[in-house]
């Protein structure tokens, strides 16, 4: 399964989002996506997800335009794991994991035996099997987060997109997170995708970096290609010195300040 | 509804284990995959009260009607209710278990022809504005929306007050205009805040929101102008904005049955919908959802069985606000479950709340929608600081 994106063009009202951006993900690859505030990296994500109509250019999925499929077949290939949003409803995280087999479920027919284990596999592999009967309500970030990726998992997808999965957490559940999406891609062959702020914790999990500068892609290669002082002062705007990383020899960056005393630049 | 009862149970310890090329499982060995069966089964599991909710509510239902049934002025007691409704349904059956009847056919007039209908219609209205409030909240993901929020009391109200004022036959083709006339200004009225909402195709939650408040005191405007310049007719009409079950019959049941049962079962069969739609727009669309399609569908089969309801009784306020609540903090937001008991437990309380309306004051009678408001509301105060005590909420 290969997601394709073929020069698509966005626009809100007389705001262009995106322009011109082009870049595919298949089974087993990682894929961060890194820019600034406003680059056009989530309507990037909401285009891949079908949510966003491009007004040119077109979104496959392994050659088929997403725009002739119904949301239910898009669903059943591809998942998407929102920002932490609002929660209107205090579900309970087993009912929410469940609501991942929606796509493959028909009508008038309940959960199957089957629904339930794929809803429970997901759930072990997430760590979250423990909280099947709290309300998503009282879980701390990172509980919340690990719940979305079981019910993105329980939709069976073989694309996963993912907008910032990382913010609002600590270190520790970053790393998490990280590893957890990293296994998926590496062990269950998942393709991913990632909406990402921070260039080091792409530059160290993901195996291509695409980064959005205005809506236009300004960089796309491996971490070692992308990563670079050069690049980073042009799509962020901050000048960096990059060096290994002392344990994995992937590029990661120490940001220079700008008003700082003389020996910090 | 019905998870309790799942197919494919089965038979062998691992359904599946190693048939499934992407298993999640983080080792891939029989025993992860052995545990995630065993937590299956733990999902599958509900505890009994859960899967008794829906009955219990419904022996209470039945246990209302008939208190409701036998209180006014005169008084029936339970058994010769049971007997007059037997013997109604089914004479020979009747008269066996009764031989010789206990009671004067006056009660069975009192009975058939007064309070019956008069019971299934407050039934009838309170679980329609009870199940679109709740689809409504749910749709709408407002805690302040109930069935009236798109102006369809507003439009039934100018329809009915002109069908008073203007002084109708009181039927048209043999069905009473000052209903049919709310019945088809409400719907004109949603058709109207529906397209006024639209944005290229989708309808945004704010602008539909924003146009049913727009349009609901624009007709109200209306409505007190053309009550103001009415003169006589203003009494009458006033009775029907508040809300009232009164002087209705079987006529009016049979009218609006159709477009209540139809709306409700709708609603109910599209509970799993409204799950994914309470999470958002755009996380119901990942999951799978259409949402432009389903919200018109939706607002459609809620705005039916509203316009049925007020049509025959009314602006009666607050059941459709209070009881969704209500029933979602007892019972949970899964829809599954909520519409269901959102149509059993508004059709009990309205039924109660009507019976309410004809005895305190009798034998005159309170407007019913002012006994639901004053009954609804502390009661919900209660749950709501009940439920944040407990941080619950």
């Amino acid at each position: 399964m290969r997601l394709d994106v073929f020069a698509i063009r966005c626009v809100y009202g007389i705001i262009t989002a995106l322009d011109g951006v082009s870049l595919s993900v298949s089974g087993g690859e990682f894929l961060g996506v890194l820019g600034p505030n406003g680059s056009g990296k989530t309507t990037l994500l909401r285009a891949m997800a079908g949510a966003v109509r491009p007004v040119s250019g077109v979104v496959t999925l392994d050659g088929t335009d997403i725009r002739r499929m119904s949301a239910r077949a898009v669903a059943r290939r591809l998942a998407v794991v929102p920002q932490n949003g609002q929660l209107p409803f205090s579900f309970t995280v087993r009912d929410m994991v469940l609501m991942g087999r929606w796509p493959h479920l028909r009508r008038f027919s309940g959960e199957t035996w089957r629904d339930l284990e794929v809803a429970a596999r997901a759930m072990e592999a997430t760590r979250v099997a423990h909280l099947a009967a709290r309300p998503i309500t009282e879980l701390s970030y990172g509980e919340r987060q690990r719940v979305m990726v079981a019910r993105a998992l329980a939709q069976e997808p073989q694309i996963l997109l993912l907008d910032e999965p990382t913010s609002h957490l600590d270190p520790r559940h970053q790393v998490e997170i990280m590893d957890l999406v990293w296994s998926l891609s590496r062990r269950e062959g998942l393709g991913v995708a990632a909406v990402l702020h921070d260039v080091n914790l792409a530059a160290q999990y993901c195996d291509r970096i695409v980064m959005l500068k205005d809506g236009r892609l300004a960089a796309s290669g491996t971490p070692g290609e992308v990563v670079t002082p050069e690049a980073i002062e042009d799509v962020y705007g901050v000048r960096s010195c990059v060096a290994p990383h002392p344990v994995t020899g992937r590029p990661q960056v120490a940001l220079l300040s700008g008003v700082a005393p003389r020996e910090w630049r | 509804m019905v998870r309790e009862k799942g197919r494919d149970e089965p038979d062998t310890e691992d359904p599946g284990s190693g048939t499934d090329p992407r298993g999640f499982s983080e080792t891939g060995s029989g025993k992860a995959v052995g545990s995630a069966a065993r937590l299956a089964r733990h999902l599958k599991a509900q505890p009994v009260w859960r899967a008794a909710r829906l009955p219990v509510l419904i022996l209470g239902l039945v246990a209302v009607m008939v208190v409701a049934a036998g209180t006014g002025s005169v008084r029936i007691s339970p058994t010769e209710i049971a007997g007059i409704l037997i013997g109604h349904v089914h004479p020979g059956l009747g008269s066996r278990l009764a031989p010789q009847q206990g009671w004067p056919s006056s009660h069975e007039v009192i009975l058939l022809q007064v309070r019956l209908p008069r019971i299934l219609l407050a039934a009838m209205v309170g679980a329609s504005l009870a199940t679109a409030g709740a689809a409504l909240q749910g749709l709408l993901r407002n805690p302040l929306a109930d069935p009236y929020i798109a102006g369809v009391s507003a439009g039934a109200g100018l329809g009915a007050t002109i069908a008073m004022v203007a002084g109708m036959p009181v039927s048209v083709l043999g069905v009473s205009s000052v209903p049919m006339f709310a019945f088809l200004a409400a719907l004109a009225t949603i058709v109207v805040v529906y397209s006024l909402a639209q944005v290229s195709g989708k309808l945004p939650t704010d602008t539909f929101l924003l146009a049913g408040v727009v349009v609901g005191s624009f007709l109200w405007s209306a409505i007190s102008f053309i009550l103001v310049v009415s003169g006589d007719t203003m009494h009458e009409a006033l009775m029907w904005l508040m809300g009232s079950l009164s002087n209705k019959g079987y006529a009016h049941v049979k009218m609006a049955f159709p477009f209540m049962a139809a709306g409700i079962a709708a609603l109910v069969v599209l509970a799993r919908d409204f799950n994914l739609m309470s999470l958002g727009d755009e996380e119901a669309r990942y999951l799978g959802l259409n949402p432009d399609e389903f919200k018109r569908i939706a607002i459609l089969a809620a705005s039916l069985v509203t316009s049925a309801a007020v049509s025959v009784g009314g602006i009666i306020g607050f059941v459709g606000l209070v009881v969704p609540h209500t029933v979602r903090l007892l019972f949970g937001p899964d829809h599954r479950v909520l519409m269901p008991a959102c149509a059993i437990v508004g059709a009990g309380f309205l039924v109660a709340a009507d019976t309410l309306a004809r005895v305190v004051v009798a034998p005159g009678e309170v407007p019913v929608g002012v006994i639901t408001a004053l009954a609804g509301g502390p009661f919900f105060v209660y749950l709501l600081r009940r439920r944040k005590a407990s941080g619950a909420l």
